[in-house]
């Protein structure tokens, strides 16, 4: 069922009817849908293979195991953004927060009336989305897994009237470890490894661990297989795996799937392959309290507030461990050491912006994705009114200071103090900015000259190669996209199925 | 599956701040990161944790899993922090050589700078160290941070009160 370089002694080949590369919310739903039709499927994930029982709270030891290299991942430019994404077995939906929301209307509507999309309505797409709620255990939390800090966030935004919206998380009894950023250590977060990969297994599938695809094979308008090699955690090559298959699925997420093309030598005549990225930026606002607020005390995410989700900004707590916080903090010292002993009245918050700017995916050394990424103008005065507004929330509910993401304005202490936060001296390079979504690199749409894949998910230039993963995206959606990215894949594995090729 | 909680309470130093096996960084490049580590450690009146040598370790360890060009990046950023001292330090020595007192000026220098490269480069080698810190349990102890008992109790809570719903999605699934 689960091969890993300890089960592999020797170069191997195999023929199935379909290869999925990658095992997060693309690739194991997708992958689970292909067996349970009967058709033979073989998983591919570069990571390792790591259950409930392999993860601690030793963040450092779980980036390195669960994180593609180790988190220190970082899409260049104006400014830098730290982005994160999974490398393991369950792919990103091992490490995310759980976070589920469905594609908004307007988005589907808009991927229906620009991309030249069908079949994508939020009718059409609702079957799908109850699937994958139900399959992955989406809910509401229970009540006594909220910590203190989601109460605070909630409070703080009733105070000024705006909107809280519950979260809806992948989840069975989550109890309010607060470690999912570093693998949920009380199997209570339900992302593939415990939803869809059971299923495809159940059905016949195979996936092999520690394998990296180099290349897809390819002829004419056709895949015939991919070659893989064994890695280690520094992706040095051991044995070689070849794969004969029917249908190649690349689910390598928005970062990897495209850099796979390219080293393939796969081209897209709309000149699109590996451009459009976009991913959602995140900025943080830490409040500092009086009271004891211990965010480790509860569930990683609770609700998010969404009054100012039309205009792309979406505001939220994000509980991570102490060494996380620290990475971040400009401080060092015995300023790191006054403000770090503060660490249990921190409430850890901030905003995310749906954003208008778009980067791009080259090769860099031995192949790998290097990523490109600047904010325009707009999105970094809607990131910083992002911040704004959360800053305003943790005054709201009693923070003393606020820490923010600016290099010249790295807290304030009072309401007052937050038109600070629009001075022009504020510049990009001056921001820290962080995302865990990256998106948009190989589009679907109806149109071969301006979009990578069909409105299937399949490669307008090869008959039988499907994406299936956040690149997908013909736009950002403005909340976390593990929903929509698992139920694109059930949709269209399902179309798949019913028109396998011959 | 659903017994499982992480590791035991009290534990050893992780692994992580010893690795086994060849160093990544060379003689030269972690005697400059010591000196560095032994400005960057946080310490007041309340926390005196003396763990540079833990923290070059697990910082040599770190720094191999990173991309291509941050892992060969970080080892110049060191040398280029190390001897751009003769410069921007008020005295034409390298960091290692410089008192306390205008080692620490030299740091503020460059997380503080006007250059986004300066507060960026700074930003990585600071990063790393007191990621490792507040990882340390002696550290994690001083701040309260206590995510094992946390685990263990609300574990014993959610099987206590969902167990039977727990088993029986489980054993549908």
């Amino acid at each position: 069922m689960v091969m890993t370089s300890a089960d592999v002694n020797r170069n191997l080949e195999e023929s199935v009817d379909v290869v999925v590369i990658g095992s997060g919310a693309g690739g194991a739903p997708f992958a689970a849908e292909m067996a349970q039709a009967g058709y033979s499927v073989l998983i591919l994930e570069e990571g390792g293979y790591w259950r409930t029982e392999d993860y601690t709270h030793r963040t450092a030891e779980m980036l390195k195991k669960l994180y593609r290299n180790a988190g220190g991942t970082l899409a260049f430019g104006a400014p830098s953004v730290a982005y994160a994404e999974g490398r393991a077995v369950g792919g990103s939906t091992v490490i995310n927060g759980g976070m589920c929301w469905r594609t908004p209307e307007r988005v589907l509507d808009k991927w229906a009336m620009e991309a030249g999309m069908t079949h994508i309505s939020p009718k059409e797409m609702e079957p799908y989305f109850e699937y994958v709620e139900e399959r992955a255990n989406v809910r509401e939390q229970d009540p006594e897994s909220l910590g203190r800090d989601n109460h605070l966030h909630a409070e703080g935004a009733r105070k000024l009237g705006w909107k809280v919206t519950p979260d809806r998380r992948n989840q069975l009894h989550c109890a309010g470890a607060n470690l999912c950023v570093i693998g949920c250590p009380t199997g209570a977060k339900q992302g593939t490894l415990f939803s869809f990969l059971p299923l495809a297994w159940k059905h016949g599938a195979k996936l092999i661990a520690n394998c990296r695809v180099e290349k897809i094979l390819w002829k004419g308008d056709k895949a015939t297989g991919v070659e893989a090699y064994m890695v280690d955690d520094f992706n040095n090559r051991s044995h070689r795996v070849r794969v004969h298959a029917k249908v190649v699925v690349v689910s390598g997420g928005a970062g990897e799937s495209p850099a796979l093309l390219l080293r393939s030598g796969i081209r897209s005549r709309s000149g699109q392959l590996g451009r459009n990225l976009q991913l959602h930026p995140n900025a943080k606002a830490i409040g500092i309290f009086d009271e004891d607020v211990s965010s480790w005390k509860g569930v990683h995410q609770s609700h998010q507030v969404h009054e100012f989700i039309e205009e792309g900004i979406v505001l939220a707590t994000a509980g991570v461990p102490p060494g996380l916080i620290a990475l971040t903090l400009p401080q060092y010292g015995r300023a790191m050491a006054d403000l770090m002993d503060q660490f249990n009245h921190m409430l850890i918050n901030g905003c995310l912006i749906e954003d208008t700017s778009r980067g791009r995916v080259k090769l860099g050394p031995k192949g790998s994705a290097i990523l490109q990424y600047n904010l325009n103008d707009y999105d970094f005065y809607l990131l910083k009114r992002g911040t704004a507004l959360a800053a305003q929330l943790n005054f709201a509910a009693g923070a003393k200071r606020v820490l923010l993401p600016f290099a010249h304005l790295p807290e304030i202490s009072s309401p007052d103090e937050i038109p600070k936060i629009f001075d022009p001296g504020i510049k990009k390079r001056d921001t820290e900015v962080l995302t865990v979504h990256i998106m948009g690199t190989l589009q679907m749409g109806a149109y071969p000259d301006r979009s990578v894949v069909d409105n299937w998910g399949r490669l307008h230039e090869l008959r039988n190669l499907y994406v299936s993963d956040a690149s997908l995206f013909p736009s950002p959606i403005g909340v976390n996209p593990q929903e929509s990215i698992m139920a694109l894949a059930v949709r269209n594995a399902r179309h798949l199925a019913g028109n396998f090729p011959t | 599956m659903i017994d499982s909680v992480a590791p035991a309470a009290t534990e050893p130093l992780p692994a992580d701040f010893h690795p086994p096996g060849k160093r990544y960084l060379g003689r030269g490049t972690r005697y400059i990161l010591r000196a560095m580590t032994d400005v960057l450690l946080p310490r007041n009146e309340k926390l005196r944790v003396e763990c540079t040598d833990d923290l070059v370790n697990f910082v040599d360890n770190f720094v191999r899993y990173l991309p291509p060009l941050l892992k060969l990046g970080f080892p110049i950023g060191v040398w280029i922090f190390q001897f751009a001292a003769i410069l921007w330090s008020g005295l034409p020595l390298p960091f290692t050589m410089l008192s306390r007192e205008r080692q620490e000026r030299y740091m503020a220098g460059w997380t503080e700078s006007r250059f986004w490269w300066k507060r960026d480069m700074m930003k990585g080698l600071k990063g790393v160290v007191l990621m490792g810190f507040y990882q340390h349990p002696e550290v994690m102890r001083h701040i309260h941070y206590d995510p094992v008992s946390h685990v263990q109790t609300i574990q014993a809570r959610r099987l206590a009160t969902y167990g039977d719903d727990i088993r029986r999605r489980q054993s549908e699934s």
